[in-house]
């Protein structure tokens, strides 16, 4: 291929990827009450944030978020230190260990998610946890996904092993190992983590239609997916309501694009 | 040292309890719920098979079964071969292509309520893009939701646009192969297609395969919120997939032992799947390899 055919196509995938998330910020600024335009508007003529207005007016916006940001809180903290301690005590746990773990994290990857519902749904009831926020930080306690494990001990991995023996040498324990000199060296890893357990968390909705169903515990994309129903004709307030929502998952997007997208891993590493 | 290696210890506890707790437990024990009759309400009753037969006999159950495969085989292919596509050409360092990178992963970030409220808009016969430029071309769309096929496309594509974490894995993976081999399929005078079929694939076959087996279940799992908020399973049941099958009846209907079971029912045709594709897999890199 041509390098001038590469671009056109790196042209064309940003065009077809990117129109229709601007046209949708524009979308969602265009005042309410008038008729659907009958072109592609790029920018309504006279813009205006009527329509966000209108979204806290449907919807309890400041209970959703603080539901929301009470999840992310404490599931995004949780799922770092549950993956950082497991990717840590992997890279130095004997061989067999090692490979039972990492095997076991992969295979994990290959459940699907139904076969979970029924057990969690019978274990939340049991504990009383049923309609809590509960059952949608727990997740954390698993690393969130097996993926996050899989990354922490990538990174700690690139570190060499004879920093381990040294500290261990001078009488420092696994967590001291760990929080003073494992973890400083691997935070562009560390930060991508936080964005993949927020991106997972902020945006859950199915672990809330199976378990926490009641109003006070609903999230933002709980209460977000009621104005599915809407009349087509509020069109700017389903735009602006999936703005809301996306927009503090792209900023997570922005922390992965600088580590697990970038050019070489060398480049993470050095970040790290 | 005795001391240390139990701190260690201590550190892969919380998440081998978590997993326990949360992943292995739950799935074992759905295992068994899928032989009973539960409602959550009076305790469950032991049925055994007798699920399965009916799950058999269940014109809804096998429509769902038909729905699942026929999206599965049209989105993992996509899925899977875009994210490829898409590495292969991205993983260079040149203009654009960070840009790039993240305007493919962007779609896979986004909260799946926020893009079921997207593909509302997108699918608008009236004022969505697609209604737009087809009607600029004097053709125009139906309702895209109410129609079979349509509503099955949806699916389809939603699922494929968040392909991110294959992509990110295969952009990982490629930037692992030597480069040395390139250069010399260079100097041979390899053409792209040549290098691709030569150096590439083989050496990306044991990723492509692992996320082969992954996309069976992660194709669906993409696309069950969007499903249940765009079309609930219709038009007619045809994206009525499994897991969307196994929410209603567990959930909604409250029959938890035909949701655990069509659960299982899943789990095990993914596994069969897996494993035919695992041992062609290796029969085709032993043919690689004489």
């Amino acid at each position: 291929m041509t390098r001038g055919a590469g671009t056109a196509v790196r042209v064309v995938l940003l065009v077809v990827l990117l129109l229709p998330a601007a046209l949708i910020v524009t979308g969602s600024l265009r005042r309410l009450g008038l008729p659907a335009p009958s072109g592609l508007e790029l920018l309504p003529a006279d813009p205006s944030l009527s329509s966000y207005r209108d979204l806290a007016q449907r919807v309890p916006v400041g209970l959703l978020l603080r539901n929301s940001l009470v999840v992310t809180g404490i599931a995004v903290p949780l799922t770092l230190l549950v993956a950082s301690w497991a990717g840590f005590a992997l890279t130095q746990l004997g061989e067999r260990q090692r490979r039972f773990a990492l095997g076991a994290a992969i295979t994990l990857l290959l459940v699907p998610l139904p076969m979970l519902w029924v057990a969690r749904f019978v274990l939340y009831l049991r504990l009383g946890l049923l309609d809590t926020l509960v059952p949608l930080i727990a997740p954390a306690l698993a690393a969130t996904t097996p993926f996050t494990v899989l990354l922490a001990y990538r990174a700690f991995r690139r570190i060499p092993a004879t920093q381990w023996e040294a500290a261990r040498l001078e009488g420092a324990s696994a967590w001291q190992t760990w929080r003073r000199i494992g973890l400083p060296q691997v935070k562009a890893t560390t930060t991508a983590i936080a964005a993949i357990a927020f991106v997972f968390h902020w945006g859950n909705y199915l672990d809330a239609l199976l378990y926490a169903q009641y109003e006070d515990v609903r999230t933002l994309p709980v209460g977000l997916a009621e104005l599915i129903e809407l009349d087509a004709s509020d069109q700017p307030v389903v735009f602006a309501a999936a703005v809301l929502l996306a927009l503090p998952a792209l900023l997570g997007l922005l922390v992965v694009q600088r580590t697990l997208l970038s050019t070489t891993d060398r480049a993470a590493a050095d970040m790290d | 040292m005795t001391g240390y290696r139990a701190g260690l210890r201590w550190l892969l506890l919380p998440w081998l309890l978590g997993t326990l707790l949360l992943v292995v437990g739950p799935a074992l024990i759905t295992a068994g719920f899928a032989f009973t009759r539960y409602d959550a309400l009076s305790p469950p009753q032991l049925a055994g098979f007798a699920v399965f037969r009916d799950l058999w006999s269940d014109v809804e159950f096998r429509r769902a079964l038909v729905s699942t495969l026929v999206i599965v085989a049209l989105a993992v292919p996509l899925r899977v071969g875009g994210g490829l596509l898409l590495a292969l050409l991205l993983h260079r360092r040149r203009r654009l292509d960070a840009a790039t990178r993240a305007a493919a992963y962007a779609p896979s970030v986004v909260p799946d309520v926020a893009i079921a409220l997207v593909w509302l808009w997108v699918v608008n016969p009236v004022y969505g893009p697609i209604g737009l430029i087809t009607s600029a071309f004097g053709a125009g769309i139906g309702a895209v939701l109410l129609d079979p096929a349509g509503a099955r496309l949806t699916v389809v594509a939603i699922s494929v646009l968040s392909l991110g974490e294959g992509f990110l894995v295969l952009l990982a993976a490629r930037r692992e192969l030597p480069q040395p081999l390139y250069d010399l399929a260079r100097t041979e005078g390899a053409g792209v297609l040549t290098e691709f079929r030569l150096v590439t694939l083989p050496l990306l076959a044991p990723v492509l395969g692992l996320l082969t087996a992954r996309d069976l279940v992660v194709s669906l799992q993409v696309v069950m919120v969007p499903t249940l908020l765009l079309t609930n399973g219709g038009p007619l049941g045809a994206t009525k997939t499994l897991p969307l099958l196994a929410y209603e009846r567990g959930f909604r209907e409250l029959e938890l032992g035909d949701g655990a079971a069509i659960a299982l029912l899943l789990t095990l045709l993914t596994g069969l799947v897996v494993a035919v594709q695992f041992r062609l897999l290796r029969r085709w890199n032993r043919a690689v390899a004489t």
